[in-house]
């Protein structure tokens, strides 16, 4: 009986130790070959990659634009966005359509206003229904023009989002152009250093 | 295509809210209250000069057809230089009639008038008035 448990003991720490070694394959683990280094001098090159990389990686941070305080800016101020990433037309041109959408909303609302209160005064029932009118159709105006500034306001926030990515890909660009004038480059074949 | 799509879905969205006007707040707009009567309009207006000339104090006497008490309390008398220029109220009456320079206030000086009538009625405080009759020419001789 005794003799029995040993053996099945045996048994169990040994399957344990194979199913461990089926497990944790050691060598394929230990295979600096499966990164691409051949020998440690290779190994020493990757790191230096990385490290540059990093370095760009931090000079990237600097130089880019955040997207969130680009569209915060955009937000409050329809184009300001666009002039952070270096879009100054296009800046212009939403600011100015913003600007005269709203401007004119408020032209027409006041207008509307004016007429409104002429109605609410009005006595005369042929004056009643001709500012009722004129001050309902200034309102439509109104509406339709501050529509007109939503309109632009909500692709101002589209466009700031393109702008941006589209303004940190360039920066990331350049930096590696910069980077390609040092001695020191990074290619996709890894490091090359120029005499 | 959702693009498109997205774009004509915001203009319907502010042609209904355009659609969605002003309210009718006039406590006496006829057409925001059904329980409001407009006055009828004045008809069969006549005008005639009832002092001699060279007389100092001019009048102008004036009558109407009497509009149904129902919808109207009273009347407004205008006056004007011409025939589109703007009307001056001169008088208020109670009746179908007026004469136009038959109190202290009045100042009918010779030359050519403009005149006009409308009804009103009176709703809490306020008055509503009617629209307006045809207008009729007044010559004022020295």
């Amino acid at each position: 009986m005794r003799k029995s448990h040993i053996l099945f003991l045996l048994l169990l720490v040994i399957s344990g130790g194979l199913f461990a070694q089926l497990r944790f394959d050691i060598e394929a683990f230990s295979d600096t070959t499966k990164y691409g280094w051949e020998d440690y001098a290779a190994r020493a090159d990757y790191r230096s990659e990385l490290y540059n990389r990093q370095q760009l990686l931090h000079i990237y941070e600097l130089e880019s634009q955040p997207l969130t305080a680009n569209i915060l800016k955009s937000a409050l101020v329809p184009g300001w966005g666009q002039f952070s990433t270096n879009a100054p037309v296009k800046a212009e041109i939403i600011i100015g359509a913003e600007v005269l959408a709203m401007g004119t909303a408020f032209l027409f609302y006041d207008r509307s206003m004016n007429y409104y209160r002429k109605y609410q005064n009005a006595s005369q029932v042929g004056e009643i229904e001709d500012y009722y009118k004129k001050a309902r159709t200034a309102n439509q105006y109104a509406t339709l023009t501050a529509g007109l500034g939503l309109i632009v306001w909500i692709y101002n926030m589209y466009d700031v989002i393109v702008s941006t990515e589209e303004y940190n890909a360039s920066i990331w660009q350049k930096i590696l152009e910069r980077n390609r004038d040092s001695a020191l480059q990074i290619t996709p074949e890894g490091l090359e250093l120029r005499f | 295509m959702k693009k498109r799509s997205a774009i004509l879905f915001l203009i319907l969205v502010l042609v209904l809210l355009s659609a969605c006007g002003l309210r009718r707040k006039n406590p006496i707009d006829p057409y925001g209250n059904s329980d409001i009567l407009v006055p009828d309009v004045v008809i069969n207006l006549t005008g005639s000069v009832q002092s001699s000339p060279g007389s100092t104090n001019k009048l102008v006497n004036f009558n109407w057809t009497a509009n149904n008490p129902f919808s109207t309390d009273g009347y407004y008398l205008y006056r004007s230089m011409s025939f589109n220029s703007s009307y001056a109220r001169i008088d208020t009456v109670t009746v179908n009639s007026c004469i136009h320079g038959s109190k202290p206030w009045h100042s009918v000086t010779p030359g050519d008038y403009w005149y006009k009538v409308s009804a009103w009625k009176s709703y809490n405080d306020r008055r509503l008035e009617g629209p307006y009759s045809d207008r009729i020419f007044i010559r004022v001789n020295p």
